[in-house]
């Protein structure tokens, strides 16, 4: 089953580690990452 | 703030598993983000959402119980944490989705079970309404005009829907007592006696006691029609000499749609009466045997009874209500 995960999260380095943690972690994932800072990674 | 709003349009559009947000952000905090997520739309209220926050003091768990957030986790992350806690989460998710498929599927079936269900009971009330009617001089035709007779008296009452189409499939079913009446009275040519007019009475009752204790809300309501639909209003009619609203409502309906029927429909006993004829009579008897409310009602709709009259003619065949 695909899952959709939306991340919004204004840390940058929580936000990798979420993104790094789930990619690793579960299978089918798709992270949806949204933050407030300046130095946005936008959508992963 | 911006990216906020994205995220918020991004879920207009984008159904999410779960959403993992951050307590403390710049302008709105995340359970206001949560507030507007859930109302996005009603499935939303039920998608987990996980808040990380530093401090899990007793306003978050307040406010996090009022917004339904599924989960808390504490900063600094653990990563074993995390992992265990989002995929508990996604499990949850699963079982949701799956629970409501079935529930939908479930839901179709019922509603195609509960689709048959009504056309057999449908087809059971017109086999018995034709199996009356093979033991009766009266036809077909006129088990059409006075069921639909008794609607338009129904809808002018200011019945509802459902209600006007319940007593149209029930009313056919009004005289089938009548299986019970000897040959000899139900299809003697001349005036009754008043012993075969005794016997004859008998078959409210029957019909009652054919149709009485069914589970059906139709049948039940056909009962109810066949016991009272020779009532009247002046106390006067039988079995049980009823008076004014003691008279079940749909009975008074039904005796307006049947004696304007009988009395404008050929009999082995009568010519059919003419409309005007039939239409006085109605006048004249209205608050002694008929409800006065029910031939007003009749009368307001008389454009289509005059339509009825004409579609259903005793030489044209039509097989359903």
């Amino acid at each position: 089953m695909n899952h959709r995960v939306l991340i919004v999260e204004d840390n940058v380095s929580t936000l990798s580690l979420f993104n790094r943690l789930l990619k690793k972690a579960i299978s089918n994932v798709e992270c949806f990452c949204f933050e407030e800072s300046e130095k946005s990674i936008g959508m992963v | 703030m911006k990216s906020l709003k994205k995220a918020l349009a991004w879920s207009e559009t984008n159904e999410p598993d779960l959403v993992l947000i951050d307590y403390v952000m710049p302008d709105i905090d995340g359970l206001e983000f949560i507030e507007r997520f859930r109302a996005i739309h009603k499935s939303y209220q039920e998608i987990p959402v996980m808040i990380l926050t530093g401090d899990i003091d007793n306003i978050v768990s307040h406010k996090g119980l009022i917004f339904d957030i599924n989960d808390f986790l504490i900063k600094p992350i653990d990563e074993d944490e995390l992992f265990t806690r989002i995929k508990k989460l996604l499990l949850f998710r699963e079982c949701q989705i799956e629970s409501s498929d079935h529930m939908k599927w479930l839901e179709i079936e019922i509603r195609k079970e509960r689709i048959e269900l009504i056309q057999s009971e449908k087809e059971m009330v017109l086999r018995l309404s034709k199996a009356a009617e093979h033991r009766d001089p009266e036809t077909g035709q006129h088990l059409l005009r006075m069921a639909n007779y008794s609607r338009l008296i129904a809808r002018e009452l200011g019945l509802s829907e459902c209600e006007q189409v319940l007593i149209l499939e029930a009313a056919p079913m009004h005289d089938i007592g009548k299986i019970g009446t000897p040959d000899m009275i139900l299809l003697k040519p001349g005036r009754l006696n008043e012993e075969e007019f005794f016997i004859m009475k008998q078959h409210a009752v029957s019909g009652y006691n054919i149709l009485s204790n069914s589970y059906s809300l139709l049948i039940q309501t056909a009962s109810i029609v066949a016991l009272n639909h020779h009532e009247k209003f002046d106390g006067t009619g039988y079995p049980n000499a009823l008076k004014g609203e003691e008279i079940p409502f749909y009975a008074r309906i039904v005796a307006v749609a049947d004696v304007f029927d009988a009395l404008t429909s050929e009999r082995p006993y009568k010519k059919a009466w003419s409309l005007d004829d039939a239409s006085q009579f109605l006048r004249d008897n209205s608050g002694s045997h008929f409800d006065p409310k029910c031939v007003e009602a009749f009368f307001k709709a008389w454009d289509d009874v005059l339509e009825i009259h004409a579609l259903y003619q005793d030489d044209v065949i039509v097989d359903s209500i």
